[in-house]
């Protein structure tokens, strides 16, 4: 197997170095309340341009792996979920802190990340190659609808409300027109000399997930914060590790639920660990004990966030479809470097793709030992004062962007960029379908360009676009994904009046 | 307990003004437009269409009365006010007085704005050798380990 072929590649000179470095420091950053996963791999993105493109996609890969992991650690001491992906940790880590059990729900994290990464790992590694081989058979008009896809789901399922989701992604693909034309090369949408050349992807990354981070920590004292102070109990790892290992139906019941949520396109870790958690409560002899510090709390819902970003890399890399707003900068990173998702990436950067594949397994043994012995440590990190962490924030997204191409516009743009959607996240919208659209709006464009040169030679655009196998499926697979979501919506409003209603007529 | 996410009463003003504005914009894609190539302007044409129809139906739902979904409220506008104002700042003094010295200055009053808790002689010493030996290291990283050119 190809994967044991390069596995040695994992293990050698500079990519060791990374992937060491980059579990601790992942962990440590993914402890930080405030610091997200998909900041982390958006602001250590200019650091992969000096990199051959194997240690670039290295390191953010484990930096995700282990930034999701490591936002257990605020999860369960503060209270501040790290990442939206650890916000079922909270409802059993937090209480097990409290009645001072806070080494033993670290210690069942770091396992249960490890053991539920393992697993999103090897689905990734299993389904990628037999998708990346389906899309061998796409062409301009499937490649198209592909990325209108990867723009409706993460607009209408990974978003609180659909219009808002969708309008959101549409702005990203017009943000994406800005520049020039990718076939006729002529200038458009440029009002000022700073947009010349169009917006770049590295500093709309930054600018739409760093920024509204740092001004959301000036805003306001940390949301939740209880300032209650954690005595760390100390515990024997492998006694941690036998009871955690005992509880098999918890683990595999959160690592599968991960697996398969992290497959969806859109629904992210906190969908992965909220599902889970629910499972776990209602399969469990217990449920009474959640929510007051049940152990199998913390290990489904820590399993499936971990078993998530494995496999939400599988329609990424395999179609160019992120499954998460994480993987959506990971697309970038990846474009970035030149690789472009789908078959190819397999047969003409097989060495690329599967050290990566192994670097990522590796990580999942790397954050659950070093998360294991640095839990200990991680009070400290929680305590580092928002005023540095907002400057540090700020000088990297700055020196960041700089990097790409030296250029001050570049800055200028991430900063509007990023005030705007820290405006805009206030009122329902998100970042992850403006990415998207910014993203995947020159591959829809370059695509249905290409489909119209071609179309005249057979059926004519509209057969060429509307009827084929592959386009139907993709086509109702955009209304299905916005039907749902509408329909979701609708049933979320429902219950809320409803219980709105309940609560109205109690009083 | 008040919740981090709460619904706000009344119709999604927010949300009206982003139709608005989303409907305006896709206006102003199409006027543009009209005078491309029928091949160069089709897919911003049908952006633009597509803007006009999901702002349309926002503005349906906002008429309707249907509630906004839940949002996260600001507690406070002074403080990131304040830093986008720094982050103009910022940018400008790195045109005249270098990339160093514009993100020292940048650190600290990001870092001042950030802080709730009064100050105090040491805290405020304790700030400035930190700020100035964060943004040092962010520096020498950049310019030295990554060659970027800071001039």
């Amino acid at each position: 197997m190809e994967l044991l072929t390069y596995l040695p590649e994992v293990f050698s000179g500079v990519n060791l170095v990374i992937l060491i470095l980059g579990t601790v420091v992942g962990l440590l950053l993914g402890a930080m309340p405030g610091v997200s996963p998909t900041m982390a791999v958006a602001l250590l993105i200019p650091f992969t341009f000096q990199m051959d493109a194997t240690s670039g996609l290295i390191l953010l890969g484990v930096i995700y792996a282990s930034t999701v992991a490591g936002g257990a650690v605020s999860a369960i001491l503060v209270n501040i979920p790290g990442a939206p992906a650890n916000i079922a940790t909270i409802l059993d880590g937090h209480p097990m802190a409290k009645s001072g059990r806070a080494t033993e729900a670290l210690h069942y994290c770091f396992i249960s990340s490890g053991i539920g990464g393992v697993l999103g790992v090897l689905v990734l590694i299993f389904f990628t190659p037999p998708l990346a081989e389906l899309a061998l058979r796409f062409g301009p008009s499937e490649l198209f609808w592909v990325a209108i896809l990867g723009v409706t789901v993460i607009g209408s399922l990974g978003s609180a409300s659909v219009l808002k989701g969708l309008i959101a992604g549409a702005f990203g693909i017009w943000i994406s027109l800005i520049g020039f034309n990718p076939i006729l090369g002529t200038e458009r949408f440029v009002f000022t000399s700073h947009l010349q050349g169009g917006v770049s992807i590295v500093p709309a990354l930054i600018g739409l997930f760093a920024i509204p981070q740092v001004l959301y920590m000036v805003e306001s004292a940390w949301r939740g914060q209880s300032g209650e102070e954690f005595r760390m109990e100390s515990r024997s790892i492998w006694r941690s590790v036998r009871y955690n290992l005992s509880r098999v139906r918890t683990l595999t019941l959160g690592s599968v639920v991960g697996a398969i949520v992290g497959l969806i396109p859109g629904a992210g870790g906190q969908i992965a660990g909220l599902l889970a958690y629910d499972q776990s409560k209602k399969f469990s002899k217990n449920p009474e004990n959640y929510g007051k510090g049940e152990a199998d709390g913390v290990i489904s819902s820590e399993s499936a966030n971990n078993a998530m970003v494995g496999s939400s890399l599988v329609p990424m890399l395999s179609l160019g479809i992120p499954g998460s707003p994480t993987a959506a900068v990971l697309l970038g990173g990846l474009l970035i470097q030149g690789l472009f998702p789908g078959p190819d990436l397999f047969s003409q950067h097989g060495q690329v793709v599967w050290t990566f594949l192994g670097a990522l397994l590796a990580a999942q043994i790397l954050l659950m030992v070093f998360g294991l012995y640095i839990s200990s440590l991680s009070r400290y990190v929680i305590r580092i004062p928002r005023q540095y962490m907002a400057g540090a924030v700020a000088v990297l997204a700055i020196f960041g962007t700089y990097s790409v191409q030296h250029s001050y516009s570049d800055v200028l743009v991430m900063l509007v960029l990023g005030t705007g959607m820290y405006f805009a996240m206030r009122y329902g919208f998100g970042p992850g379908p403006v990415v998207l659209g910014i993203i995947l709006g020159p591959i829809a464009e370059e695509n249905l360009l290409q489909g119209l040169i071609i179309a005249p030679a057979l059926d004519g655009p509209v057969p060429y676009f509307f009827t084929g196998t592959i386009n139907i499926v993709l086509i109702s697979l955009c209304l299905v994904s916005v039907g749902y979501s509408i329909y979701s919506e609708l049933k979320i409003r429902s219950r809320r009046r409803a219980a709105q209603s309940a609560e109205a007529s109690g009083k | 307990m008040k919740s981090d996410t709460e619904t706000r009463a009344g119709r999604d003003w927010p949300g009206l003004a982003a139709a608005v504005f989303c409907i305006g914009l896709a206006g102003y894609v199409l006027w543009v437009t009209e005078h491309y190539t029928r091949f160069g302007s089709i897919f911003p044409r049908t952006v633009a269409v597509v803007m006009i129809v999901v702002g349309v139906a926002l503005i349906a739902r906002v008429i309707a009365g249907l509630p906004p979904t839940p949002v996260t409220p600001i507690q406070s506008l002074w403080r990131p006010l304040a830093l986008v104002g720094v982050g103009a700042l910022w940018v400008m003094l790195i045109a005249s007085i270098g990339f160093y010295p514009a993100s020292v200055v940048g650190f600290i009053c990001a870092g001042l704005l950030a802080r709730f808790e009064p100050w105090t002689l040491r805290a405020l010493t304790g700030f400035l050798v930190i700020s100035v030996s964060v943004a040092t290291i962010g520096y020498v990283i950049f310019a030295f380990a990554l060659n970027v050119p800071f001039d």
